[in-house]
């Protein structure tokens, strides 16, 4: 190696931080296609679980959505569970309401457009079977709390009922049960200002005397991240050199906070603490 | 299901350094890193029996993670658009050096081209032979000696990352 190729090795191994997170095969196995698959075991185990989900689906969707009749789960064509509850393959005639939003698409081409099962509650393989079986794409995030048993889908995103193009992306967001040993949130204190975007530059901190004898050789200031949008906050967070859990949360009725903001964070903003370390930032979650 | 074990051991393990090798060929962006570990790690479970009995599955892992980095850089990545997204705050460090050295390169990796990109992650990162380059990425070694010069001389042009002297500088942490 010459000069300058000893200059570049050295600048990328030094420069690539630690990754935010580390992958699970529970987030590949379920990508896995079921025309591709080549196992015997997962034809029938998606088939199964995958009416099973839509037979969820279905009763959920009913009870949410009593107004707009039950919604259409399946296109008409495509590779759509094969055993299929009773279900006509109507068009959707319906225009589901989610939250506020009124979803406005013309299925005009019923076997390209799909409807999102609810998923929420259920088991992270069951689920991303469901979607893959659907014509779907599936993404997952990792949610820390523990209030849900791991590998529950707390979230998801479009929400039921949504009419999609096949082969759009629905986003889970899976329970880690409290694995990752973060620091649960204390109840916010103060108030919280939807101005604070200037990331206070983390600075190496001498560990004086006076400071706990465990820490190592240098310690952090944890940047502010309050008021960033989530993508923002997790940019800048990873690239002062922690790690970074994304937790959807409401913030207290009293506080407007926009939606996809971060408004808590923990440890809080200039709190010094080892590099590396777990910040957990709250979003405001999409009306 | 000893093979489903056995692949999940295999995630674990190799997770951090394809996410490290990701991060450099996306430009710096965990998301799209993410997604491309994704995406070849489920390549590889489709031939779990057939990769898992390889002396090197590893190897095949990254192979496939920068064809699917190649096949797709037209359609999910190209490397000049997205250097306006870099968040300001990024770049206002105050002097914490790693953060300076570390924004500078992903806007110089997202100035490089996708097959320099794999080039310099697979012979700088992950320290592999120019024949080896040259077999995963599918090219001669002529190839892959024209096209990692070609990016290190654009790197070494680059504002923000010439300055910065080999082993030193940026280590704060």
């Amino acid at each position: 190696m010459n000069s300058d190729e000893q200059w570049l090795a050295d600048l990328l191994k030094r420069a690539v931080p630690q990754p935010p997170r580390q992958l699970t095969h529970e987030e590949i196995t379920v990508r896995h296609r079921p025309e591709r698959s080549r196992k015997g075991w997962a034809m029938p185990a998606l088939a199964a679980a995958a009416v099973l989900a839509i037979g969820v689906a279905l009763g959920a969707a009913a009870t949410r959505h009593p107004g707009s009749g039950v919604p259409n789960l399946q296109g008409a064509s495509g590779p759509a569970p094969v055993s299929s509850p009773a279900t006509p393959p109507a068009t959707p005639t319906a225009t589901p309401t989610c939250g506020s939003a009124v979803i406005d698409v013309a299925p005009s081409a019923p076997g390209d457009s799909v409807t999102v099962p609810d998923l929420e509650g259920q088991q992270l393989t069951a689920a991303g079977q469901a979607l893959v079986q659907l014509g779907l794409d599936v993404r997952i995030t990792t949610n820390h709390t523990s209030a849900v048993p791991a590998g529950t889908v707390t979230q998801q995103s479009p929400a039921p009922g949504m009419i999609v193009p096949r082969g759009a992306t629905v986003m889970l967001y899976v329970s880690d049960g409290g694995r990752a040993a973060a620091p649960t949130f204390a109840p916010a204190t103060g108030a919280v200002s939807g101005s604070g975007c200037g990331t206070s530059a983390p600075s190496v901190v001498p560990t004086g005397p006076a400071s706990s004898s465990t820490a190592a050789l240098g310690q952090v200031r944890v940047p502010s991240s309050i008021g960033m949008s989530q993508v923002q906050a997790e940019q800048s967070i990873i690239a002062a050199g922690f790690r970074v859990i994304v937790h959807e949360e409401e913030a207290p009725g009293n506080q407007a906070v926009p939606p996809g903001t971060v408004w808590k964070q923990d440890p809080a903003a200039a709190t010094t603490v080892a590099p590396g370390t777990t910040i957990t930032i709250a979003v405001q979650p999409m009306p | 299901m000893g093979e489903l074990q056995d692949f999940a051991d295999f995630v674990r393990r190799r997770s951090d350094p394809m996410l490290g090798s990701a991060w450099l060929l996306t430009g710096g962006d965990w998301a799209l890193a993410e997604d491309l570990v994704q995406t070849a790690l489920s390549e590889v479970w489709r031939h779990w029996d057939r990769v898992a009995l390889m002396d090197a599955p590893e190897a095949y892992a990254h192979k496939a993670m920068v064809n699917t980095f190649l096949r797709w850089r037209g359609r999910r990545w190209s490397g000049e658009v997205a250097s306006a997204e870099l968040p300001d705050s990024a770049r206002d460090t105050g002097g914490f050096g790693r953060v300076d050295t570390r924004d500078s390169l992903r806007r110089a990796l997202r100035e490089l081209t996708a097959r320099q990109r794999a080039v310099i992650v697979l012979r700088y990162f992950e320290d592999r032979s120019e024949a080896e380059t040259a077999h995963i990425m599918g090219c001669s070694v002529g190839t892959v000696k024209s096209q990692a010069a070609k990016a290190i001389a654009r790197l070494r042009r680059m504002p923000g990352l010439a300055d910065i002297p080999a082993g030193t500088g940026g280590a704060a942490a």
